[in-house]
């Protein structure tokens, strides 16, 4: 059982990509909240801002976020994505090419709008959970993901 | 740091035997005694194929002494669902383990720490030395053959000096439901805190036929305020809930308030289902006691 760190900064190393191994693929994501989190009287602001996360593989991450060296194979940042009517944003992002395996998204929707400052969730952003936003790349494809934010950090 | 070594409910396990043929081996790897911490290990128990079960081993605390732990590691083998520390009204003779599935054999049994749940820095749970550990292990064997397990659980311990404030958990756990096949059922229930607390943490606990979690809690009816919303409830919660952390803020909670779970399913079965196959509760952390509490709800 049991999280909980629910966002911690990865590491910078991204996915090798110069080896010769199956052919590499790509994930196009988009974002949506939880109804847990529109409704969330703790919300601090407006579903409107940044997002900022990274892909690990999914081995790596356990119930209280990445292990212990864990390094992601991709840093994304997006800016620009508004859920305050939408229930998918419209915004999206596009992976790099990557190795063909499981992944999971680990990051925040910067609603506060101080992600410049700080890469990390500040009470009243939403967070995303360990155990969800997994999908697997597969080669030569793009994989389409929702990512979820299902909580509200505090 | 206090050196508090090993207790071993299985005194065999140091070296344990290879697992027969045709049983899969998720027995975890008993450590190394290290200084800072004690390990309390169980027993090794073969669950059958597509089994679920929660046993329940009694071991004497041997220690003589309270234990102050600001944090516990359950180490679980694949199939594991929780491990947790409870503590007994009824002492059993030690290294009994039985089957403790069934919400009448929780009777007598109170959580005193749970596994792999942070506090706030200086906080700590007395666990006194007068009290009989029961170690609790659920596992869920959705294969086949049967599993060969054994649980262990790492507590840090510290000295009292070392504590800024005591922690103890909190349960409110609803017991009597039955949810009728291929129906909806929104159930609420209400407990109260008897002490004036702050909560460090709040999390939800439902299996897998639930849809919406919500915890509310307040001084009355009228000011009940939500602490936790979880909708919709996704399968992947039973064995990593979406925890609310407070740390840095802990929640003030008056003496009297109402803690309100509310739970809703779906049942998309032919069949009845009851405690244990699914379950309701809201469990965290409070700061400010040492005194946990245990709300059941028939």
């Amino acid at each position: 059982m049991f999280i909980w760190l629910l966002w911690a900064c990865g590491g910078v190393a991204k996915e090798s990509v110069m080896d010769s191994g199956p052919a590499l693929g790509s994930a196009l994501f988009n974002f949506s909240v939880s109804n847990g989190v529109r409704q969330n009287s703790n919300l601090s602001d407006p579903l409107s801002g940044a997002v900022y996360g990274s892909l690990f593989h999914a081995e790596e991450v356990s119930a209280t976020g990445p292990l212990d060296g864990a390094e992601s194979a991709a840093d994304v940042e997006v800016y620009g994505v508004d859920l305050t009517v939408d229930e998918v944003s419209v915004i999206t992002w596009t992976s790099p090419a990557i190795p063909p395996r499981a992944y999971r998204f680990l990051g925040f929707f910067d609603v506060d709008g101080n992600g410049d400052t700080t890469r990390d969730p500040e009470s009243g952003d939403p967070v995303t959970l360990p155990s969800v936003n997994e999908f697997t790349i597969v080669s030569d494809t793009e994989v389409a993901v929702t990512i979820s934010f299902d909580l509200v950090y505090f | 740091m206090v050196m508090l070594l090993l207790a071993c409910a299985d005194k065999e396990s140091a070296a344990p035997t290879p697992a027969s043929p045709g049983v899969i081996d998720v027995r975890v790897e008993v450590p190394a005694a290290e200084e800072g911490y004690f390990d309390l290990v169980g027993p090794e128990y073969t669950i059958e194929p597509y089994t679920e079960v929660m046993y329940c081993s009694y071991i004497t605390n041997t220690t003589g002494t309270d234990l102050i732990v600001p944090y516990v590691d359950g180490l679980q083998g694949e199939y594991g669902h929780h491990v947790v520390l409870l503590a007994t009204d009824v002492e059993k003779p030690d290294g009994t383990t039985e089957d403790c599935s069934s919400a009448t054999s929780m009777a007598n049994l109170h959580a005193y720490v749970i596994a792999d749940l942070e506090l706030p820095a200086g906080a700590a749970v007395r666990i006194p030395g007068d009290v009989q550990f029961v170690m609790q292990s659920h596992y869920v064997n959705t294969t086949g053959t049967p599993i060969l397990t054994r649980d262990v659980m790492r507590f840090t311990v510290v000295t009292e000096s070392e504590v800024e404030q005591y922690a103890a958990p909190f349960a409110a756990t609803s017991l009597g439901f039955e949810l009728p096949p291929m129906e909806t059922t929104d159930l609420s229930f209400d407990c109260e805190f008897p002490e004036d607390i702050s909560m460090s943490l709040v999390g939800p606990h439902m299996h897998e036929w639930g849809t919406y979690f919500e915890t509310l809690i307040g001084p009355t009816e009228d000011e009940l305020e939500t602490v936790l919303l979880v909708d919709p409830w996704r399968t992947e919660y039973r064995d990593d809930p979406p925890i609310q952390l407070f740390l840095e803020n802990p929640k003030p909670v008056s003496a009297g308030s109402i803690v309100r779970t509310r739970c809703v399913w779906y049942n998309d079965t032919n069949e009845p289902i009851t405690f244990p196959e699914e379950m309701c509760a809201t469990f965290g952390y409070m700061v400010g006691t040492d005194q946990p509490m245990d709300c059941r709800i028939n």
